[in-house]
């Protein structure tokens, strides 16, 4: 459960049952007097006492038959010796008045309960008056089970309507955090639903802004995506046709060295288009990048049977050595062209006929571990003032990557950012025995 | 359908109207016969008309775009389809390979890469009638004269290419065969480095095989389980 629901809802429930308590706890410790069918009882019986005392038997079941009629009460009155005087209902009172001046333990059918007063008159008879009285709050915590009883009650209520309260205040919250974060994910069609959009408070407010801007990245996203998709057509369409046109040249005969020069131009251009719609799209990818689990030690299979291909043709070796299963949360399509271009690089820069070595450890995931990759090849390595510059786009070692090498220096700049997307980290360092390695960290999934 | 006739016609369908010229003028260099259309929906029609050995479609395209095309035009011919992009994304490429294309190119291509890819495919579906004798693996059997497949008793519907790819996996039902190999017997061509085009064949031919009936043998290659016919 989410846990700004458990805050609100628990602040709330406090409040009602820390309330309820101080209202209860009120009533409990109030005065006897102030309990008004008590003092009514009372003035009865002093009442029917007087009547007694001045007028006889008579006049005092004149009282209590006005009593019946006018409260619906039952009583009877006694002398002191426990013989029924008056009241039409003394044959009920049957165990009277040998139980003194108590309350009962029970209160009858309809809710009341039996009542006795001692009393001394005013010309000094003392009478008993056995009244009926209802059920009153001093006997709320009569017995453990009502007791547990009343306070579930209290509780269910309680909880029912705080619950109902915190759901139409966390909700739109919790709503609102889980459009943003599908689209932190990738999903930018994600929007917050209309239900909360419409309302008419601040979280209405909030709702309507988040999809406005939701939009505009969307908007802005697939409309630098077909800027770019239109930028590389663009670009290609008149590539292919010079490609052609001096094949056609060629075949015709024209065997001048300057075509192979352009023929090479043409391809160094595409290879730069290409580098450069990978950056764009790295770019825009860290937006719109589709997070899932995936292993790394078989991409890493799949990449290093890619660059063995590649390699042979220079007589040299890649050697993979595997890790089992490594289980890494991210882009595949960009962690497998930031992993490509590492390898690849590696593949190009190490000398004829060595080896490319790929080793893969993977940490303890328990820990939120990392798993780490290094990629050694035995090329002439970098200056050791050049290790960090090599991940800027563009850049060129001096002494190594000349125009030859045909590489446009993005390689391990597109690797660079995807690691760092992929909150890992990367480093170069030259080999003691020469050549470079490059190491690259990122976090196991959890 | 007569395949003497219409082997070495091609049918380009492409907007750009410069390149077909000279694709024209580069593919008759090499003895073939070119037609150009230069929008979607003339391209679909023209190559509907059985009248070609060989379909060059670009996936950009105004009016219809290739994926189209390439989507209605499976619906009624298994002519083989060559797909050009200029777009880098592979998503476009896969899907194009899924729906039916044969083999991919980028743009800007070589242009002796082009032919040799189209020979490949042609040299593909004309070894249809190369062998007769069915193949037969478990319950899956492959009759090469007619270019039928049946797993059980129920026909297979294949492309050509799943067609060729599931016969080399057959010949060496039970082993490993590499990536190499197979794109060099199905595509007729080498395979490159990051070239993905035989592991999107092979993904379309497992699901309609089900049942993991093809294994990837990670880094190396596929192979294909041969199971018992079922009783």
């Amino acid at each position: 459960m989410p846990r700004l629901f458990v805050k609100v809802f628990l602040g709330f429930w406090a409040t009602v049952i820390v309330v309820g308590i101080a209202l209860v706890l009120s009533f409990v410790f109030t005065p006897n007097g102030s309990y008004l069918p008590w003092q009514d009882a009372r003035s009865t019986a002093r009442e029917v006492i007087r009547e007694m005392d001045r007028h006889g038997p008579a006049a005092a079941a004149r009282v209590l038959s006005r009593l019946e009629r006018s409260q619906g009460l039952e009583a009877c009155l006694y002398d002191d010796q426990g013989t029924p005087i008056a009241g039409n209902h003394c044959g009920t009172f049957s165990d009277g008045p040998m139980r003194g001046n108590m309350i009962p333990d029970r209160p009858n059918s309809s809710g009341m309960y039996r009542n006795m007063m001692r009393l001394p008159s005013a010309n000094g008879k003392v009478y008993v008056l056995e009244t009926q009285l209802p059920w009153g709050p001093r006997q709320i915590h009569h017995t453990v089970f009502e007791f547990a009883l009343h306070w579930l009650v209290v509780l269910l209520v309680s909880s029912a309507i705080c619950y109902l309260l915190t759901l139409r205040l966390t909700r739109p919250i919790l709503r609102l955090g889980e459009a943003s974060r599908q689209i932190s994910e990738g999903n930018l069609q994600a929007r917050v639903p209309p239900a909360v959009e419409a309302r008419r408070d601040e979280f209405g407010d909030l709702a309507r802004d988040f999809n406005t801007m939701a939009e505009r990245i969307e908007d802005l996203l697939s409309s630098h995506r077909q800027l770019i998709s239109d930028v590389s057509h663009e670009l290609r369409s008149p590539l292919t046709r010079i490609q052609l046109a001096v094949d056609l040249v060629r075949k015709r005969g024209g065997d001048d060295p300057a075509l192979s020069r352009v023929q090479a131009d043409v391809e160094r251009l595409e290879h730069l288009i290409a580098r450069l719609l990978t950056v764009a799209r790295v770019e825009a990818g860290a937006a719109a990048a589709k997070w899932e689990r995936f292993d790394v030690n078989g991409l890493l299979a799949e990449i290093a049977a890619d660059a063995q291909l590649e390699a042979r043709q220079r007589e040299c070796t890649v050697v993979f050595s595997e890790a089992g299963a490594c289980i890494v949360m991210g882009d595949e399509h960009l962690l497998r062209s930031a992993l490509e271009n590492v390898v690849r690089n590696a593949v190009y820069y190490t000398s004829p006929g060595t080896e490319i070595l790929i080793t893969l450890t993977p940490g303890a995931a328990a820990a939120g571990g990392m798993m780490v990759l290094e990629v050694s090849d035995h090329g002439p390595g970098v200056p050791e003032s050049e290790l960090l510059s090599i991940f800027r786009p563009f850049y060129r070692v001096g002494n190594a990557r000349d125009q030859q090498s045909g590489g446009a220096g993005l390689g391990l700049a597109i690797a660079s950012r995807v690691v760092q997307l992929h909150r890992g980290t990367i480093v170069a360092s030259n080999r003691p025995g020469g050549g470079l390695q490059v190491t690259i960290r990122l976090p196991l999934a959890q | 359908m007569n395949a003497e006739s219409t082997v070495e016609r091609i049918l380009i369908i492409d907007d750009d109207t410069a390149l077909c010229e000279l694709l024209i003028e580069r593919l008759q260099d090499d003895e073939f016969v070119t037609e150009a259309v230069h929008d979607g929906v003339r391209g679909l029609e023209r190559a509907r008309s059985g009248e070609h050995g060989l379909v060059v479609l670009d996936l950009m395209l105004p009016g219809l775009n290739g994926i189209e095309v390439l989507r209605q035009l499976r619906h009624t011919s298994d002519v083989p389809v060559l797909i050009l992009t200029a777009r880098d994304e592979d998503v476009e490429r896969i899907l194009g390979l899924e729906i039916g294309a044969d083999d991919y190119l980028a743009k800007p291509f070589n242009p002796r890469e082009l032919i040799a890819r189209i020979r490949a495919i042609l040299r593909r579906s004309l070894r249809a009638s190369g062998e007769e004798r069915p193949l037969k693996a478990g319950d899956l059997q492959l009759n090469p004269s007619t270019r039928e497949a049946f797993l059980g008793q129920k026909p297979l519907p294949l492309t050509s290419v799943e067609f060729s790819l599931l016969e080399t996996l057959l010949h060496e039902a039970g082993r490993t065969v590499s990536r190499e190999h197979l794109t060099e017997t199905v595509l007729g061509r080498e395979l490159r480095p990051f070239d993905r085009v035989i592991d999107v064949h092979v993904s379309n031919l497992r699901r309609k095989l089900g049942n993991e009936r093809i294994k990837t043998v990670r880094g190396t290659g596929y192979l294909l389980v041969a199971r018992p016919a079922p009783r």
